[in-house]
């Protein structure tokens, strides 16, 4: 194809950006007119891409609409989790380890990794569709693709299982509210948000008489705004307590959604950062009704962090506007006392005033008295308020919208579809001169 | 970004008060911030490419690139435009005796294989051990720069810096703010 240059009285050249400061003096032009000439490359191009576009969005799980808005070195955006997907969970780090605490024990067998997702899954129908194992498949044979078999090599060598002091103090937590709630009624649903690995550990802590339900909707990444693989590593470490108490829940036990509070971390360097941020996964009104309950319990971590996170409030309001209650408990209003037991206000004697602040527990008051500066959380009710997140209310299972870019990650793709290269944290490497020494044998 | 390659190239070079050099390529570079025609573009980077060409022997430290491989355009081609956007431009004045540096950069986005690209693709092609030598940037200059076809660059940054005496580069500016890592040392012929 050839093409002269666009005549007429219009320039070709827009100016994009003019700088004409005392430290800088310059222009960045852009010319519409090679646009057109584009345009019918383009087409045909799509034309092409069209025809493998079933494969490439079943292979990524890209939308159509995204993929078809691509062009040969296109840069572009994808979800960070099939970017990982494709190309290895660490896919783009650039050198970045994880880190993680000690060891609590080794790494289960490759079988019991490969199981992990179905091990985990709720052992209720009702509750899986809810329920979201994606975290645990980052060390399962998800694909055969050789970036990333080799990627869960990598992983592998890494990660174990861990038990933090936080995880520990948890779990202990878990097992004293789950005392408190041996009298609730079915219509009961808790959701556990801390961060993750707290997270895990409270769950191991109520699992006997409440079925976990993880919803964990990304994979770890070395430069990741969610460290993921904490969530990952505490699940390694109560595996077999969680697995084990499964089969011994009798009747239908209440769900414990569980939640990384850490799921919107801040993402303030897109030039460092790996956005795997991603939203809760709870259900709409009407999902919540069909499981028959009428009361949730949020479990926020207590101090600062004493409301529900952005992505929760819209859902919760719902909730709320439906009838459903909705009250607030905070994990940190349980304390131990002097045997190292954990009670609600930090002594037995203060533990049952906890059913007079949640009277959906049902549970007996006796003489406990009301442990002095705390359980006002319980008076708490969700209030509407402007957040970046938007819930189709409507959604049975899964909800939220978000900022477009939101948990997505720049790359650069071929006509293919085929992710090519990351496009992030170029600007931490030297320029492109520099490559070409280094790389090319300068 | 459809198909496309890059070429970019940065000087630094001492300059003092009233430098003839100074004075050129600054009038050059804010002609070149009002050319929105072709003859003009071609104009005003011929001249840039004669001034530098006057006074390559001038040039302590310099970079050049070009790439046309996918992975590696749009990146590359951005972090030049990031420049433009003041995040490298020095906020303070050089030291009494301390050398000021003037840093003269443009980055062009050409459409892959156009008759642009292929001439660009060739005055660069250049083997490794000759990459920083004066007589390539002179090369390059002479043969690239001052004969572009504007027709098929999709974007151009151009960008003069400092732009103001109260804003000098020195020395140990370039050398160790960490900011210009990728700069070479220009090796006499």
């Amino acid at each position: 194809m050839t093409t002269s240059p666009p005549g007429g009285s219009k320039p070709p050249f827009e100016r994009k950006i003019l700088a004409d400061q005392p430290g800088i003096l310059g222009a960045q032009w852009w010319q519409e007119g090679l646009k057109d000439v584009d345009s019918e490359e383009r087409r045909r191009a799509l034309g092409q891409l069209l025809v493998a576009g079933g494969i490439v969005t079943a292979a990524v799980a890209v939308p159509v609409a995204v993929v078809s808005a691509m062009n040969d070195g296109d840069e572009t955006r994808r979800p960070a989790m099939a970017i990982q997907q494709q190309k290895g969970w660490d896919f783009g780090a650039d050198g970045a380890a994880l880190s993680l605490p000690e060891a609590s024990g080794p790494l289960p067998p490759a079988a019991a990794l490969a199981s992990l997702v179905a091990d985990l899954a709720p052992a209720l129908p009702a509750h899986r569709p809810y329920y979201s194992g994606a975290l645990f498949s980052v060390l399962s044979p998800v694909s055969q693709d050789r970036d990333v078999v080799a990627g869960q090599q990598r992983l592998a060598t890494v990660m174990h299982p861990i038990e933090t002091a936080s995880m520990r103090e948890a779990q202990q937590r878990g097992t004293a509210l789950a005392g408190l709630l041996t009298n609730i009624s079915p219509g009961l649903a808790l959701i556990v948000d801390l961060p993750g690995l707290d997270a895990v550990a409270f769950a191991a802590g109520t699992c006997a008489l409440l079925e976990p339900v993880f919803a964990f909707d990304n994979w770890p990444h070395p430069r990741g705004v969610v460290p993921s693989h904490l969530a990952l590593a505490a699940v390694l470490h109560h595996r077999e307590r969680l697995m084990a108490a499964a089969p011994a829940r009798r009747g239908s036990p209440p769900p414990v959604f569980v939640l990384d509070r850490n799921r919107l971390a801040a993402f303030t360097d897109p030039r460092a950062q790996f956005d795997n941020r991603y939203l809760a996964r709870v259900p709409g009104t009407a999902g919540l009704k069909a499981l028959g309950i009428d009361t949730v319990l949020y479990v926020a971590p207590g101090g600062s962090e004493a409301t529900e996170l952005d992505d929760l409030n819209e859902a919760f309001v719902a909730w709320q506007a439906a009838g459903i209650t909705v009250q607030m408990a905070l994990a940190a209003e349980f304390t131990p006392d002097s045997s190292g037991t954990y009670y609600w206000g930090g002594s037995s004697s203060t533990h049952g005033a906890f059913h007079a602040r949640y009277p959906f527990t049902h549970g007996f008051v006796g003489a406990a008295t009301n442990p002095p500066g705390i359980g006002g959380v319980a008076q708490w009710r969700p209030a509407p308020r402007t957040t970046q997140f938007h819930r189709s209310v409507a959604d049975p299972v899964i909800a939220g919208g978000a900022a477009a870019d939101f948990g997505t990650m720049p790359v650069v793709v071929a006509s293919s579809g085929l992710v090519m290269a990351a496009a992030y944290g170029h600007r931490y490497r030297s320029r492109s001169s520099w490559f070409r020494f280094h790389f090319h044998g300068g | 970004m459809r198909a496309s390659s890059y070429f970019s190239m940065q000087v630094a070079c001492p300059t003092f008060d009233g430098d003839p050099l100074l004075g050129s390529l600054r009038t050059l570079v804010e002609r070149a911030t009002r050319a929105a025609r072709m003859p003009e573009k071609r104009q005003v980077y011929a001249g840039i490419a004669d001034v530098l060409l006057q006074n390559l022997e001038r040039v302590e430290y310099g970079i050049w690139d070009y790439w046309n491989e996918p992975g590696k355009v749009a990146a590359g081609y951005q972090d030049w435009v990031d420049g433009l956007e003041g995040k490298e431009a020095p906020r303070e004045a050089a030291p009494p005796g301390a050398p000021a540096y003037t840093l003269f950069t443009t980055a062009l986005l050409m459409k892959k294989g156009s008759n642009t690209d292929t001439r660009m693709q060739a005055v660069c092609n250049v083997s490794d051990g000759k990459l920083w030598r004066r007589k390539t940037f002179r090369r390059i200059l002479s043969d690239g720069v001052r004969n572009l076809n504007f027709a098929f660059v999709r974007d151009e940054v151009i960008y003069l810096y400092p732009n103001d005496p109260a804003f000098a580069v020195t020395e140990g500016h370039l050398l160790n703010s960490g900011h210009f890592p990728y700069l070479r040392k220009v090796e006499d012929d």
